[in-house]
């Protein structure tokens, strides 16, 4: 197994990693009952901030931490709009979009066009001596392995620990969570910013390993494709985990095939991502599973003895 | 006053088109040349505009005058209207614009102000007083074809590109067909990000290239993303638009630069000495300066450096087009016979890969 599919597995972790991390990120908030659709927004904040501490001198782990903070800080904005000042949130999302967006072009001009150091593999000698194909499979930078072990954590806080039954309480029955004794106000901002910390790291991935420079508008839409990815996923990070593989499986096939030289349709393969979307998104409308995960409080202010 | 000026302006283009309905009228502007830039994206682009701004500094320091300018104006008619009829009323008559998709709204505006000189830098559309030009960018890339084709071992080079529309098809072209006649049996690939800015995506298609066997990435993107991605696997790459040897410090051969200001420089100074005409759809190259390689090219041979000076001295001459019979496209199709050069509208209408190169437009 090497040549096109040794390429092929290799590539996949990769384009995998941020899409996971995005969605991974949004799963922690919309179980809680806040649906953020300022994702692509936050994430170019987390990318933009990534370049400028790198560009600034920095070193990785403190541009990480950067664009973990830049992401932490525009979430705390929807914080206050969607869940202490209970607007409606779809509309406070798509304001976190544009804001964002915005706010990381202003920041990242004098930044744009001039490439970074590059986050490189964790240690390429280890998988020296496996075959070549899992070689290239293992050889990832560590923020790409984060982003498929942190969905396990986040899987088992949130279905085994009392923390996690409490944010799940909160994102199915707030008012019952509350009558429970849980601070729903303070549940749901805990999540917010966590999830917000996670498209950070998502953003980050994008400038650091996608790219290694910051471009204006740079993240194309990858915010809005996670999105999509929460709901395929059902809700649940271990199934995001095979989303994403299954999306990054799409997108790194694309530049493969591409670059071979076939004579294919170009216009059909770069369709492939927007298909896979469709069709993923029409797959997890079939059934009554996908119903069920849920979260039924999701988008619905909580306003305690409010009429509901 | 204002309605005197108006008759007079009525007056003198119906004169103009009495005397001569198809030569192109000399543009009289109201007065000393005030110059204003629209620009489609921002100056800090790395690419695109941030070439266009180069000249645009430039011609600050030439003409001794601020020259204003806009970012970031998308192509909406409306809003390139908008744009310009505030520079017209702030007294500024040679507007000089940066896309293709301002042509309708500069034709409009042309028409509207026979006294303003437009230029539209990468347009199509013409006008007695606007005039679309663009670089012979193909001209460029046969030379840096002819470098890559020099330092490559296998054979294989590879270049990123936006659409395949044929401005860009005639840079790949090129590419392929200057790596041929360095070294015979060299192919080109071809990728299409099919966006002009997505470096998630051009980094994407430079690693994958790679892993096909390409040792040489050429970028025809504003963004340096995917020389940056050859230079960390240790491979030459070739920058576009700006230098972009400070991207790719090891690997790079030589950018193909855009100078805009050797072209507009002139045509401002014929404005000011009033004989300045419009060109209409016009192309600069390496003869107006307007196109140049960053020299001397990196890792090349002194022999093979002055056979891309020799090059690039018979296409300044007119001696040498890159696209010179035969010609053929993938298919086998004979583009350009035996014996002939390509024609203009023949550039214009390139809506083929050459033999060499591997990728597909359709």
């Amino acid at each position: 197994m090497n040549g096109f599919l040794a390429d092929w597995a290799g590539a996949v972790p990769v384009f995998a990693a941020p899409f996971l991390l995005a969605t991974t990120g949004l799963i922690i908030n919309e179980r809680a009952g806040v649906m953020n659709l300022g994702a692509e927004g936050i994430m170019a904040m987390g990318a933009v901030s990534a370049v400028i501490a790198m560009l600034s001198g920095s070193g990785l782990v403190a541009a990480i931490l950067c664009a973990c903070a830049a992401a932490v800080a525009i979430t705390l904005l929807f914080a206050l709009l969607a869940v202490v000042l209970r607007l409606e949130q779809v509309l406070s999302g798509l304001v976190i979009f544009a804001f964002g967006v915005g706010l990381s072009g202003v920041l990242g001009d004098s930044y744009a066009n001039q490439p970074i150091k590059a986050l490189g593999p964790v240690a390429p000698r280890i998988f020296a001596g496996l075959p070549h194909w899992l070689g290239r499979i293992l050889d990832q930078d560590p923020l790409t392995y984060f982003a498929f072990v942190l969905p396990v954590l986040v899987w088992w806080v949130l279905e085994r620990t009392e923390l996690g039954l409490r944010l799940r309480a909160v994102g199915e029955d707030a008012p019952a969570a509350d009558a429970a004794g849980v601070n729903v106000m303070r549940m749901r901002i805990g999540a917010v910013l966590s999830g917000g910390l996670v498209l950070g790291l998502a953003g980050a991935h994008l400038s650091l390993v996608g790219s290694q420079v910051w471009v204006n508008g740079m993240v194309s839409g990858r915010g809005w494709i996670a999105v999509a990815l929460v709901t395929f996923s059902r809700w649940n990070t271990l199934r995001a985990i095979g989303a994403a593989l299954l999306f990054g499986a799409v997108q790194a096939v694309i530049p493969l095939i591409l670059s071979s030289g076939l004579n294919v349709p170009i216009y059909l393969i770069q369709m492939l991502p927007y298909v896979a979307t469709i069709v993923v998104l029409g797959a997890s409308g079939i059934g009554r599973t996908s119903l069920s995960a849920q979260p039924e409080d999701l988008a619905r202010p909580f306003l305690r003895e409010e009429r509901r | 006053m204002k309605r005197l000026s108006l008759l007079a302006s009525v007056f003198g283009l119906a004169g103009c088109f009495a005397l001569a309905p198809q030569a192109r009228a000399q543009v009289k502007l109201d007065g000393p040349p005030k110059i204003a830039f629209v620009y489609l994206g921002a100056i800090s682009d790395g690419g695109w505009t941030g070439a266009q701004n180069r000249a645009r500094l430039v011609m600050q320091k030439t003409f001794h005058e601020h020259i204003p300018y806009v970012e970031n104006i998308p192509e909406q008619t409306e809003k390139v209207e908008q744009t310009v009829e505030l520079f017209l009323n702030r007294g500024y008559n040679v507007i000089i614009g940066g896309t293709y998709g301002y042509g309708d709204a500069f034709a409009a505006e042309a028409k509207k102000h026979p006294h303003v000189a437009f230029i539209n830098m990468g347009g199509v559309t013409t006008a007695p007083n606007l005039e679309s030009p663009y670089p012979k960018t193909f001209q460029g890339w046969y030379l840096a074809g002819y470098a890559a084709g020099s330092v490559t071992k296998s054979k294989v080079i590879g270049m990123i590109e936006g659409f395949p529309i044929p401005s860009v098809l005639w840079d790949i072209n090129a590419y392929a067909l200057g790596a041929k006649a360095a070294n015979p049996g060299t192919v080109a690939k071809v990728a299409f990000v099919n966006s002009w800015s997505d470096p998630v995506k051009e980094g994407q298609l430079s690693n994958a290239m790679i892993e096909q066997g390409a040792d040489v990435i050429a970028t025809d993107m504003d963004s340096p993303a995917a020389i940056v991605q050859a230079e960390k696997a240790g491979k030459y790459s070739i920058g576009y638009q700006n230098d972009m040897s400070a991207d790719a410090p090891n690997g790079i051969l030589t950018s193909v630069v855009f100078y805009w200001d050797k072209m507009l420089v002139p045509m401002v100074e014929k404005l000011k000495a009033g004989t300045w005409t419009s060109a209409g759809d016009s192309l600069y190259g390496l003869k107006d300066g307007m196109i140049e390689l960053t020299m001397p090219v990196r890792h090349v041979s002194p022999a093979v450096q002055t056979k891309i000076d020799d090059i690039k001295a018979a296409m300044i001459a007119g001696k040498f087009d890159p696209f010179t019979g035969p010609m053929k496209a993938q298919n086998g199709t004979v583009e350009v016979p035996e014996g002939k050069v390509i024609t203009t509208d023949q550039l214009w209408s390139m809506k083929y890969l050459v033999d060499n190169v591997q990728g597909s437009i359709k």
